[in-house]
């Protein structure tokens, strides 16, 4: 199937589950505790106050109405005003979203290397010590809740040995320097773009330790996965071929086994990119690190009900580019498919 | 064979039993670790109230004459910032934690399985329907979509346990749906047709027990995912509430007083992990036996 008659026959399917985000993300707003409207006045609101207001926010419509009045507005980039930062949702979650995806790519970088690298020793060394090795830290790193790992690596790596910091996105020296507007909103980017060594060198070495920890879960999947998806390959016949002419079997491993193998990791990719970026809303307080996990974090605390279904609609709109992106780039790894 | 060999076998009938048992083992070691830490987790459950040294910590009790002492002593895993023994929390912690999360997959499987044998069974426009609403719930990430729900029922086990729920079915519809579908293209299904058997019929019994070696498989490897969901929704504060003795809750309360008094956190953390580690290790062991094919699928 060529590349455009994939993307004609996905492409409606994912607006379909677009549109069903939205409703969903409506259904939330809905179910939020509190009155809405109370929630926005203030507690001292008259009742005229609060009549006002209910019309603004289109309270007293009905509720088909107002439901095709948010999809309309999601669509338009009207995305309501956050109760506790008083700013546009929109700005707010997609400036949220840019500091957590910086975490997540980095995550993501880190969980593909350390996965594949665990999966290939555990099938090159199959059922000997390594392979014993591969699995237990496999084992462990999805199981481990990664709050707790986030606390662990705080006291240890940065309170104990001092080897890089606790929390935060870049030193306070350098708040000039990134207020000053960024160009692209990825800092480590910006540093790298302007030249600016000694922030980039900041930045890098805070977003070690949160990205460790959110790449933990992803690590132990990629290294499972790949482990199992290895080891099937290498029990097929051009294997055996491979063998049998006599390559040497870290090349067997390498050019032979690795490429097949990568066919469940790479459909598994999005997902594990959904598992990273939902790990964010879990470590981003522990790590003062200013995303959408914190965001929500504090839209929780304020009942603000458009701000998290705004960040809700947001993720979920970034996993379903994840999961297009990587329907697409499967039959390119993997021309089987194809 | 002559009598003497088949008395001397019958003598070493337990050295045969024994070795059996120990290749067993040797081979399924994941599986052998997961049962006795599962074997441990329900024992726990079931015996806190016996065997927790200070079973009152684990609801309303304070002490302040004992707040944050270090292991040892009296409390072998130390108190915390009320002076409650943290082995008796952890340990009374193993049903609220656990055991929500078992009623958790139990729900999930009782709203997806049927949805999917149903939308499998029966294919058309009804699948096509079902479907697409599975996928809508299935593009979030379940902990966000859980947190969402969460926020908006408002904090309580319960309400957490709900919201899990929620984003955890559809993974089963669309699991049982797709093996339903498989099944149902099979001869021995038509011919169970043709012999005049009904929907219902070929459905629950034909159907539903070819297809539920995945789903079971699954549901098990999920379990730690759930564990660690639900402490999660706690950490961030929409699960249980003080005094509850929680998992999740109890990391989140003892976070403040990390750099100072790790082990309040420390030890509810551990639990989760050990309790997710072993549905993990017994996920895979069942895939082994159940599903082989499984494991480079998602």
């Amino acid at each position: 199937m060529t590349m455009r008659r994939l993307l004609l026959r996905r492409l409606p399917q994912t607006l379909l589950v677009a549109i069903g985000v939205g409703l969903v993300a409506f259904g939330i707003t809905r179910l939020l505790p509190g009155d809405a409207a109370s929630t926005w006045a203030g507690p001292r609101a008259s009742r005229e106050e609060l009549a006002l207001v209910r019309e603004q926010l289109g309270l007293d419509l009905p509720l088909p109405e107002q439901v095709v009045r948010y999809l309309a507005g999601l669509v338009q980039g009207d995305w309501g005003v956050s109760i506790h930062t008083r700013q546009p949702v929109l700005d707010d979650v997609l400036g949220r979203l840019v500091a957590s995806m910086e975490l997540v790519i980095v995550a993501m970088l880190i969980a593909v290397v350390g996965g594949l690298l665990l999966g290939m020793a555990g099938a090159r060394w199959k059922g000997r010590w390594p392979d014993w090795l591969a699995s237990a830290i496999t084992a462990i790193l999805v199981s481990a809740p990664i709050f707790w790992l986030g606390l662990l690596l705080q006291l240890t790596v940065a309170t104990e040995l001092d080897l890089l910091p606790v929390a935060g996105r870049y030193d306070r020296e350098f708040r000039d320097a990134v207020g000053e507007g960024s160009t692209t909103g990825l800092i480590m980017v910006d540093a790298l773009l302007s030249l600016n060594g000694p922030l980039l060198i900041s930045s890098i070495s805070h977003v070690i330790l949160p990205a460790l920890v959110v790449a933990a879960y992803p690590t132990g999947l990629i290294g499972r996965l790949a482990r199992a998806s290895l080891i099937e390959t290498l029990g097929e016949e051009h294997i055996r071929m491979a063998r049998a002419i006599g390559y040497a079997e870290r090349t067997i491993l390498l050019r032979f086994a690795l490429r097949p193998s990568l066919g469940p990791v790479l459909a598994a990719l999005a997902l594990v990119f959904g598992y990273a970026l939902g790990n964010t809303f879990l470590v981003e307080n522990l790590f003062d690190w200013p995303g959408l996990g914190s965001y929500v974090a504090d839209s929780i605390s304020t009942l603000d009900a458009p701000s998290i279904a705004g960040a809700t609609v947001v993720v979920a709109l970034a996993y379903l580019a994840a999961n297009l992106v990587v329907d697409l780039l499967r039959p390119m790894v993997d021309p089987r498919l194809r | 064979m002559t009598a003497a060999d088949r008395a001397s076998d019958e003598g070493q009938g337990w050295a045969v039993w024994l070795r059996s048992a120990g290749r067993y083992i040797r081979e399924h070691p994941g599986l052998i670790v997961s049962l006795v830490i599962i074997g441990s987790l329900l024992a726990t459950a079931l015996l806190a109230p016996w065997i927790a040294p200070f079973p009152n910590d684990a609801g309303t009790a304070t002490n302040l004459l004992a707040t944050l002492q270090p292991p040892g002593g009296e409390h072998p895993l130390g108190t915390d910032l009320v002076g409650r023994d943290v082995l008796s929390r952890v340990l009374f912690g193993t049903w609220s934690s656990v055991g929500t999360s078992l009623l958790v997959i139990a729900a999930s499987l009782a709203i997806g399985v049927p949805i999917g044998l149903f939308s499998g069974a029966v294919g058309g426009w009804v699948d096509e329907i079902l479907m697409r609403v599975v996928d809508i719930f299935l593009a979030f990430p379940s902990l966000l979509l859980a947190l969402a729900i969460g926020a908006a029922l408002g904090p309580s086990l319960e309400h957490a346990a709900i919201a899990i729920v929620v984003a955890w079915w559809p993974w089963y519809a669309r699991l049982m749906r797709g093996e339903a579908a498989a099944i149902r293209g099979r001869a021995f299904i038509e011919s169970g047709r043709l012999l005049g058997l009904g929907q219902v019929r070929l459905a629950t019994r034909h159907i539903l027990p070819n297809a539920a070696g995945p789903v079971v498989v699954q549901a098990s490897l999920d379990l730690g995912g759930v564990i660690l969901t639900l402490a999660g929704l706690s950490f961030l504060g929409l699960g249980a509430r003080d005094p509850v003795p929680e998992w999740g809750l109890m990391v989140e309360q003892g976070r403040s007083l990390f750099q100072t008094h790790p082990w309040v956190a420390i030890v509810p953390g551990a639990a989760i992990m050990l309790a997710a580690l072993a549905f993990t290790l017994l996920g895979e062991g069942l895939r082994e036996r159940l599903d082989p094919k499984g494991a480079t699928r998602r």
